[in-house]
């Protein structure tokens, strides 16, 4: 919504600048986004009025003006025709630039002398007008500044309504606010609509045949009009807050709905058949073709304005193209109605059409201002497009306003501020915004909103109102009391944070994406048929195909991230990203929402630096970032098993995770032909988890075990064995024959190749031999080793090296 | 006797002079105080001396002996010190080249606004809470007194799953969830991901939020004003303006918005705060009751308040981000910063 200052002041008195009642309103709850100041520059552009006028003597169309300009006069040629003595015209004296940045100059044109230019609304950037000189009021005195003669000068106020105030979509609302926030006086216009000739009812009649969704329909008829261009004053008004000046009549029906908040609309009555108005539902399948020229379907649940046979209106909404004020019209009926809001708001949002109109309909306007709206627009349409009001107004009101009655205490108003306003004051906030209060004994009153006020119901909207008038400033700031209470960080959160922790902390950044996924990001993961991620949850309304359904993994999107920052040529890229997915559920309304926890490596283990090794990551690092991820929650030794099912890796280099036999989720190497659709040229290895298999362990007890203070000592043992062995089956095989002494054995080496023969490995372990109580000695480790590989040996078809 | 004792410290001490490594020096101090040295030899000879001049000439050994030891001691300390400052100059690098590094990881900078708003609703007593994104009409607008074919809704354009299925507009679900589930009193925080069908430099289709509320007996506005004030200041400064200004929220009334001074301009006005020179920074209210009614509580028993923080919104002031897009572009060179 906006208004003007100079529009404002109309109706309450304002001495505070345009920012400062910016300020004031938006501590009112109407938040001004926008403040506009509008000062035309038009120094050297005088009021002057036309003395005499003769054709050039030489140059045909032309002609010599004789100007008062208040002080003296001026001759100025002019080529426009609308000009003749004694009108009031702009005149732009030589050494002005007009808006366009043209210089006015003294200058002799075919032997005549010109001091100025006579201009054009649209040569002052006042209006699109250009069919001739701007005419200015008659009684304009002649050597005035433009500016000053037209109070050009104004502030345009943009206010973001909220929907709870169709009041404040009306300059006089707006206007009450701040009379109710100053205690200055609202003044209203006075309308006093000179009514003439035969009575209404004679020339038209309104008949509502659904009263619910019309309450009141006010039709006012007039005749004889003239339709043609609003005054200057008018159309730079509408202008100034947005709406673009059509006619006289239209015009007039703008300014109204903007003064009061009541849309209006006018009828050429002679393009009403039978010259009457029925309100009815529409019947399904029906059309209207309104007034921006679109054939519009109906559905039962629209509301029409007809004539005797045909809609002529989308009520509320828009009006139809057959019915509209042309030049030639001269019987206007009038139209200021009250529609449901419900209605009004179903129709439009369903053929996708919003108008000032319906915007206010839809917020509910006061039902009981349609009368005094159409008298007030009723009497400036005589005043300015001619003709005469028929007597009395067409007024059927099948279902009045009731007002709503508000009984409250003012103790309570004040405990739930928290705050300790007088009774008396609190009246007097509530009567200053026209609300009818009786005070009543001790404590309690009683209020009655006033009817353009909806949205006040019920007790906690008056106290509301209370609040905006003391002031949210005002109102004192405390802490609520409540027992001292300690809040610990909740498992699922705590577990969320170490998760984070450790994977920022071995070097990979967190990154949050998008929900939505699209089949180019889901299908080439391959994941079997029947398997629940491939029949995403679909939106009705995406935003793109790309965006079409819910992920139901993270990884599709966590390999166009690396993709995308590949193309930024970005490297060594190591993301994690912990979300949720969202997979369907039979019979379920809802889909299931698991968090899922999934990272992704490419590039190089360290930064590229001058001093480190440029070595690539390898599958190794991925298994050395679950083991460090899986043993903060306290998982030691997961299973990584080969598995078919997860056809988005690499067969040869990756499995699912399995803790306790239950798996949890999958890692490994990316499959290559994966790695082609996304476009990503080096090797990337991933994993996603299951994250609630993390997060239910995060609580588990700890307990100290003691460890061995006395010396290890080491043993290393080179293994040879079957290629086809795997480090898996060597050491479970080593744990199980190991002496208790034994307190660690490390693979640090593995070699294939000569001299050890064909078709073998070396596996090369650091056994560590420890006794909490004693110093082993040499002897006796000797002893336990013999005893040990006495076993081992032939247990793996091993020998040693 | 005296003259061999005293000749003989001439010589070492001539002898250290040339030496110059540790060696050198151990090698003279067998050479000299060895068992087979010319120090032994005299003391051994002591025996043949009269019993007035051995207690004299014995001193003297002693002395010259400790005299000896004290010269070789200081002499290898003097060659320690000099290699130990050998070895220093020698070690001196270009310790202006870069530092070896790991790979450098970083928190979404969305997860770390939220860890810092979450700890100050933690210090006041709020746990925290999580609620379903994909949800049903009833509680995302329904049960927040957004009634059907209602302006309101014009305020936040809603993604749809299926009919009264939806993408959760906003946090304030969880209050519905919470509420029906529980008994006040309680301080709840949810923070969460969010949706709406929009899209440009400073809307995103999906964005975070943190929901906070309070539901107990006598709760009042001038206590959402306390709470509100505390979490402003301690996530900004401790004296940063604030100002309370009405607003409208169908599941909050009175409303209030939020809005601290702009800390770029201090209240000048500049491009971040349009001018204005204050920053929106927070929605919130007194929980409406009708929205106690529809969780079947007796307005007349339970007060509470309500808020909403936009995560991004508080990221991009924090941080001076210009484009809220850039959350979800995850560029490393973004990611890094953080």
């Amino acid at each position: 919504m906006q208004v003007t200052l100079e529009w404002l002041k109309k109706y309450v008195e304002i001495e505070e600048s345009a920012q400062e009642i910016a300020d004031l309103l938006t501590q009112q709850g109407l938040e001004v986004s926008e403040c506009v100041s509008v000062r035309p520059h038009l120094q050297g552009v005088i009021t002057s009025r036309v003395v005499s006028l003769e054709p050039h003597p030489s140059s045909q169309g032309l002609w010599v003006c004789r100007m008062d300009t208040g002080k003296e006069d001026r001759t100025v040629l002019c080529g426009a025709q609308n000009v003749a003595v004694g009108d009031c015209v702009p005149l732009a004296v030589p050494g002005t630039a007009i808006p366009g940045g043209k210089v006015i100059e003294a200058t002799t044109l075919h032997g005549v002398f010109s001091e100025g230019m006579l201009c054009s609304e649209l040569e002052l950037e006042l209006s699109e007008d250009h069919v001739g000189i701007m005419k200015l009021p008659s009684d304009t005195l002649p050597g005035q500044e433009l500016g000053r003669a037209l109070a050009l000068e104004d502030d345009v106020l943009g206010i973001e309504v909220t929907p709870n105030r169709p009041d404040c979509l009306s300059v006089i609302g707006v206007a009450r606010e701040i009379a109710a926030k100053k205690q200055r006086e609202l003044r209203l216009p006075k309308i006093s609509p000179e009514e003439q000739g035969p009575s209404s009812a004679e020339a038209s009649s309104v008949q509502i045949l659904a009263p619910e969704a019309c309450p009141r329909y006010v039709g006012r008829v007039l005749e004889g009009v003239r339709v043609g261009l609003s005054p200057f004053w008018l159309r730079r008004l509408l202008s100034l807050v947005g709406l673009r000046p059509i006619n006289n009549v239209v015009d007039v029906t703008n300014f109204v709905m903007l003064e009061w908040g009541q849309p209006l609309h006018a009828f050429d009555l002679d393009r009403l058949e039978e010259n009457r108005i029925v309100v009815r539902t529409a019947r399904h399948g029906e059309t209207i073709t309104t007034l921006d020229g679109e054939e519009r379907k109906l559905i039962r649940e629209d509301l029409l304005i007809c004539d005797a046979h045909r809609p002529v209106a989308l009520a509320g909404v828009m009006g139809g193209l057959e019915s509209e004020i042309g030049d030639g019209t001269t019987r206007v009926l009038l139209e200021s109605a009250f529609f449901e809001p419900r209605g009004i708001r179903r129709t439009g949002k369903r053929l996708g059409i919003s108008t000032e109109a319906s915007y206010r309909f839809e917020r509910e306007i006061d039902r009981e201002g349609c009368l005094r709206a159409a008298d007030r627009a009723s009497e400036m349409m005589t005043s300015l497009a001619g003709g005469r009001l028929l007597a009395g107004a067409l007024d059927v009101y099948p279902i009045p306003y009731r007002p709503s009655n508000v009984r409250m205490k003012a103790s309570k108003v004040n405990r739930l501020l928290g705050t300790s306003i007088e009774k008396e004051k609190i009246l007097g906030y509530l009567t200053s915004l026209e609300m009818d209060v009786r005070d009543e004994e001790g404590d309690v009153f009683e209020v009655t909103p006033p009817s353009f006020r909806p949205d006040l119901r019920m007790e906690m909207d008056i106290v509301e109102e209370v609040a905006r008038i003391y002031g949210y400033d005002a109102i004192p700031t405390h802490l609520p009391e409540a027992p001292v209470s300690v809040v610990l960080a909740e498992p699922e959160r705590r577990a969320e944070e170490l998760a984070r922790d450790v994977l920022v902390g071995t070097g990979f950044c967190e990154v949050v994406n998008y929900s939505f996924s699209g089949p180019d990001l889901l299908e080439p993961l391959g994941f079997p048929d029947g398997d629940v991620r491939t029949v995403p949850v679909p939106l009705q309304n995406p935003l793109s195909e790309a965006q079409g359904f819910l992920r139901t993994t993270l990884v599709g999107l966590l390999l166009d991230t690396v993709a995308r920052n590949l193309r930024q040529r970005n490297r060594d890229l190591w993301f994690f990203e912990l979300g949720r997915v969202f997979l369907p559920c039979a019979d379920q309304v809802l889909p299931e929402e698991r968090k899922m926890l999934a990272g992704v490596m490419a590039g190089r283990r360290y930064t590229e630096r001058w001093n480190q090794p440029d070595a690539e990551v390898d599958v190794f690092d991925l298994k050395g970032t679950l083991e460090v991820l899986l043993e903060a929650f306290g998982i030691r030794g997961f299973e990584w098993n080969r598995s078919e099912q997860v056809s988005c890796l690499h067969p040869g280099c990756s499995g699912d995770i399995l803790i306790n036999t239950t798996k949890i989720g999958y890692a490994g190497k990316l499959h290559p032909s994966i790695q082609e659709v996304f476009e990503i040229e080096e090797d990337v290895y991933l994993f996603e988890l299951e994250f609630e298999s993390l997060a239910s362990r995060v609580d588990r007890p700890k307990e100290y075990r003691p460890y061995a203070r006395r010396p290890p000592v080491q043993r290393d043992l080179a293994l040879v064995l079957d290629e086809a062995m795997t480090y898996s089956q060597v050491i479970e095989k080593m744990r199980e024959l190991a002496d208790p002494g034994v307190t660690e054995i490390e693979l640090f080496d593995l070699y294939r190749g000569p001299p050890v023969s064909e078709g073998k490995q070396s596996m090369a372990f650091r056994i560590t031999y420890q006794d909490p109580s004693r110093n082993l000695t040499d002897e006796e480790i000797n002893r336990i080793q013999e005893a040990f590989l006495g076993q081992l040996l032939p247990g793996l078809g091993a020998h040693l090296r | 006797m005296r003259e061999q004792l005293l000749a003989l410290k001439e010589e070492v001490s001539k002898a250290l002079g040339s030496a110059s490594t540790d060696q050198e020096v151990d090698q003279l101090r067998t050479q000299y105080l060895g068992r087979k040295g010319p120090l032994t030899k005299i003391l051994r000879s002591m025996k043949d001396l009269s019993e007035e001049e051995r207690p004299l000439l014995g001193n003297l050994a002693n002395q010259i002996k400790q005299e000896l030891a004290d010269l070789l001691d200081g002499r290898r300390e003097k060659i320690r010190d000099e290699e130990r400052r050998r070895k220093l100059r020698q070690e001196r690098i270009d310790i202006s080249l870069p530092g070896r590094l790991p790979s450098r990881g970083g928190y979404h900078p969305l997860t770390t606004v939220t860890r810092e708003i979450i700890a100050v609703f933690q210090g006041m007593g709020f746990e925290v809470v999580e609620g379903p994104e994909v949800e049903l009409d009833f509680y995302n607008f329904e049960a927040l007194n957004f009634p059907r074919d209602h302006p309101a809704r014009d305020m936040q354009d809603t993604f749809y799953v299926a009919e009264d299925v939806l993408l959760r507009t906003h946090t304030s679900n969880v209050q519905i969830h919470t509420m029906k589930a529980r008994t006040p009193p309680f301080r709840v925080l949810a923070p969460g991901t969010v949706y709406r069908c929009d899209s440009d430099t400073t809307h995103s289709p999906m964005f975070h939020q943190v929901e906070g509320f309070l539901v107990d007996r006598e709760v009042s506005f001038s206590q959402l004003k306390g709470v509100l004030t505390v979490f402003c200041q301690t996530l900004f400064t401790p004296d940063v303006p604030l100002r309370f200004r009405p607003s409208y929220f169908p599941f909050t009334e009175p409303s209030a918005e939020v809005d601290i001074g702009c800390f770029l301009c201090r209240g000048g006005g500049c491009r971040v705060c349009s001018q204005t020179g204050w920053l929106e920074i927070l929605g919130s209210g007194m929980i409406h009751p009708e929205v106690f009614r529809s969780v079947g509580y007796d307005p007349d028993d339970y007060t509470g308040f309500a808020f909403g923080v936009g995560i991004e919104r508080i990221a991009m002031l924090k941080y001076g981000i210009d484009d809220i897009r850039l959350f979800f572009e995850n560029d490393q060179r973004f990611l890094q910063q953080f």
